[in-house]
């Protein structure tokens, strides 16, 4: 009887990731501007392509600006080509899983992924079309993170908040300007705060011909 | 195997009963104020630098051009001249190899508290952060554990 109901249970997973992951390409203009204001300021605009394929787990940037290059992730690895001429290999750790492109393609997460890392919903709070959503943080998390709010209209999310420990704010993040491509819904801006005790950083992504298959 | 199976199989239940039963109620109206106010901040913060970025972008200019060109914008912006030296490469905790502008295509709370690391310099918060970071890391991984597991089991 176990044996039955968990290969039910596997079967609904299997079954639920296959509806996800229906596109496996993702490719797009993109545009990062970033200012870190600390002891001094310090700024950087970064205008190039991304391309990202689910399917062989690679991403590939090509920058255009501030310098030409192309960075190349690919599983645990990633190849650096800068200005034609020089070429490194340098180890990813397999970071390449944690990148927006692969959960835009599959649309499954519209918590940040909380629920995944083991956050449990505390609140919730619903205000005009939008829902806010507060979260406790697992125990791994406990000493450094305390809540969580997310903000979601229509099943999209909006705005995520981190608290620190002593409740400060650590991180506003928000996904704006969605665009319908294929069927998926991309946040073709997505700016972040990020507050410590020495500086602060303010930055804002931007995508452009955003192309899904 | 027996017991195993039966743990399992409560951890899932119990799991699906927390997940279909959240606890509503009010959020504290200032956490719901700070989302608006922070994202004005941001605007407000990054203004200048959209408009250079989206001038940049509508010449195709190189950031020689940019710099020669539009000194004065360039001059007060300070825009770093390569992709290497991110705003994280600075940090002698930044995450070597990987390059500062990647962190803001990173999904998820692992990445937030990767940049989180690199960017403190209070030695007690960076701690708090890197254990939280190793939290997040084994609980993606037990996840990923426990699923192969119900595959293997369903499997024999």
């Amino acid at each position: 009887m176990y044996k039955s109901i968990l290969t039910l249970v596997c079967l609904w997973i299997i079954s639920s990731s296959l509806q996800a992951q229906k596109y496996t390409q993702f490719k797009s203009d993109f545009t990062i501007v970033e200012k870190e204001v600390g002891d001094s300021t310090k700024s950087s605009i970064l205008i190039g392509e991304v391309y990202y394929n689910a399917e062989t787990n690679e991403t590939k940037y090509n920058i255009k600006f501030p310098e030409v290059g192309q960075w190349h992730f690919m599983d645990s690895t990633l190849l650096v080509s800068q200005q034609d001429t020089s070429f490194s290999v340098r180890r990813s750790n397999e970071i390449n899983s944690q990148s927006i492109f692969k959960n835009m393609l599959s649309s499954t997460s519209n918590d940040f992924g909380l629920e995944e890392q083991g956050y449990v919903i505390k609140h919730i709070d619903k205000k005009d079309q939008q829902v806010f959503i507060e979260w406790q943080p697992p125990a791994a998390a406990k000493d450094f993170l305390s809540t969580v709010v997310t903000k979601v209209k229509n099943n999209d999310l909006l705005a995520v908040i981190f608290y620190t420990a002593d409740e400060k704010v650590l991180n506003t993040t928000y996904f704006e300007d969605y665009l319908m491509i294929n069927g998926v819904q991309v946040p073709s801006r997505i700016k972040s705060h990020f507050s410590t005790t020495t500086s602060k950083m303010y930055k804002v992504i931007s995508f452009e011909n955003v192309e899904i298959d | 195997m027996k017991s195993l199976l039966t743990l399992t199989f409560t951890f899932i239940s119990i799991s699906c009963l927390l997940a279909i039963n959240p606890v509503k109620g009010k959020i504290a109206s200032e956490k719901v104020a700070t989302i608006e106010k922070s994202s004005e901040l941001i605007d407000k913060e990054l203004d200048q630098l959209l408009e250079a970025a989206a001038l940049i972008k509508a010449h195709e200019l190189t950031h020689d051009e940019f710099t020669q060109n539009h000194s004065d914008i360039a001059a007060e912006l300070n825009v770093a001249s390569d992709v290497d030296t991110g705003m994280l490469e600075g940090s002698p905790n930044a995450p070597v190899g990987i390059p500062g502008f990647w962190w803001g295509f990173c999904f998820g709370i692992i990445g937030l508290i990767v940049v989180y690391v690199a960017m403190e310099d209070g030695e007690e918060r960076k701690e708090q952060a890197r254990n939280a970071l190793y939290g997040c890391i084994a609980s993606t991984l037990v996840s990923v554990l426990i699923y192969g597991v119900l595959i293997a089991i369903a499997a024999t």
